[in-house]
């Protein structure tokens, strides 16, 4: 019984929706990252999947239809981006300079590290895109032959440690700047960290939602660049 | 109708993104493509705001939970992060962290310089 109904594709949505949506009241009563929406939902997706012993391929009957809207929703970005042109307009050489030397900064840290650790090729190609959008992320990933799935989980839990870090760093640091505390927050931490750069101002929302697109499209072109230094390197 | 009609222009803009990432040479993501096109469109006015707000809003703002089954799929990987994942959570928080800190100063850096020289050329004048 269990089995014929779990491969009927209304499962695998009603699941995502249940806890995605019980993730945002509990989100709203406990703002505490582990009720975030999305990571809620995905870990307790994944425990009742294991306990019920349901294989992934029977929710993702359902789940497919779920992530087929990833890429209609990116597209749909390019309104926020054309909303935004002015303070792109007014301030591009700052904000352009910032997260291009942030992509290459972030890179050459990621390299240090994964030389360090000895991460495979495939590891560090999964890690490099964690930065930006899902949506970009995991095509970059896909493309550069990192994990992809592994991808989702690592910029769900970067756009996580963004939200919690971003204040702190910007009062250890004296970052005071509206449009800077946007960036930021928006090129190291996509979508979640711009969810932060609302609380702090329409400013930075603004640059914040202006920054995701912007460093998705910077990664975008610097990821063949990437994969020539990671198999040089690795 | 008129949501219909935006759906229309969202899905377009997404089906030729795809396609063109199919026969194009660079590995670039359909979806960026299709997002850099409609912004062109929208920016020239081929296409008007209004033509695709109301949906195209409730997409972005909804975005979060279309991730949730490529998440899930992370309980395919459990084998391959066995051993690595306290590194790997290393490597982010570090990361993170310091890119976080990086980008803020180097464009406060940049907008304050900028400020400043447009200042001074006024002051001259």
């Amino acid at each position: 019984m269990l089995e014929t109904l779990s491969i009927n594709p209304y499962f695998g949505i009603i699941l995502s929706f249940s806890f995605f949506l019980l993730g945002t009241v509990l989100h709203k009563r406990w703002p505490i990252p582990i009720f975030n929406p999305l990571v809620f939902a995905i870990s307790s997706i994944i425990i009742l999947l294991l306990l019920t012993n349901i294989p992934y391929g029977s929710y993702n009957v359902g789940g497919r239809f779920i992530n087929l809207w990833i890429t209609p929703a990116t597209v749909a970005l390019a309104i926020k981006l054309e909303k935004n042109f002015d303070y792109l307009k007014k301030y591009y050489t700052a904000i352009l300079s910032g997260i291009a030397l942030g992509v290459i900064f972030h890179t050459v840290i990621l390299i240090i590290v994964s030389i360090f650790f000895q991460f495979s090729p495939d590891m560090v190609a999964t890690l490099f895109p964690k930065s930006v959008t899902t949506a970009i992320a995991l095509g970059v990933s896909e493309s550069m032959g990192g994990i992809v799935s592994l991808t989702v989980a690592i910029v769900v839990f970067t756009g996580v440690l963004g939200t919690i870090v971003g204040p702190p760093i910007f009062a250890l640091l004296k970052i005071t700047d509206p449009v800077a505390q946007g960036v930021a927050l928006g090129s190291s931490a996509h979508a979640m960290g711009t969810a932060k750069a609302i609380e702090l101002g329409d400013v930075q929302a603004a640059m914040s939602g202006l920054s995701i697109i912007l460093t998705g499209v910077i990664i975008v072109i610097f990821a063949p660049f990437a994969i020539e230094i990671i198999a040089l390197l690795f | 109708m008129k949501q219909l009609k935006q759906l229309f222009w969202i899905l377009l803009f997404s089906f030729i993104g795809e396609f063109l990432s199919l026969i194009s040479p660079v590995a670039v993501p359909g979806s960026v493509i299709g997002m850099v096109l409609l912004f062109v469109a929208l920016h020239f006015n081929w296409l008007k705001l209004n033509q695709v707000e109301e949906v195209g809003n409730f997409l972005t703002d909804n975005m979060a939970i279309f991730f949730v089954p490529a998440g899930v799929g992370l309980m395919t990987n459990f084998g391959i992060l066995g051993d690595v994942w306290w590194q790997l959570l290393l490597t982010i928080v570090v990361t993170t962290t310091l890119m976080l800190g990086f980008v803020g100063l180097v464009v406060q850096f940049m907008k304050r310089r900028a400020e400043d020289s447009s200042k001074d050329s006024k002051e001259m004048t």
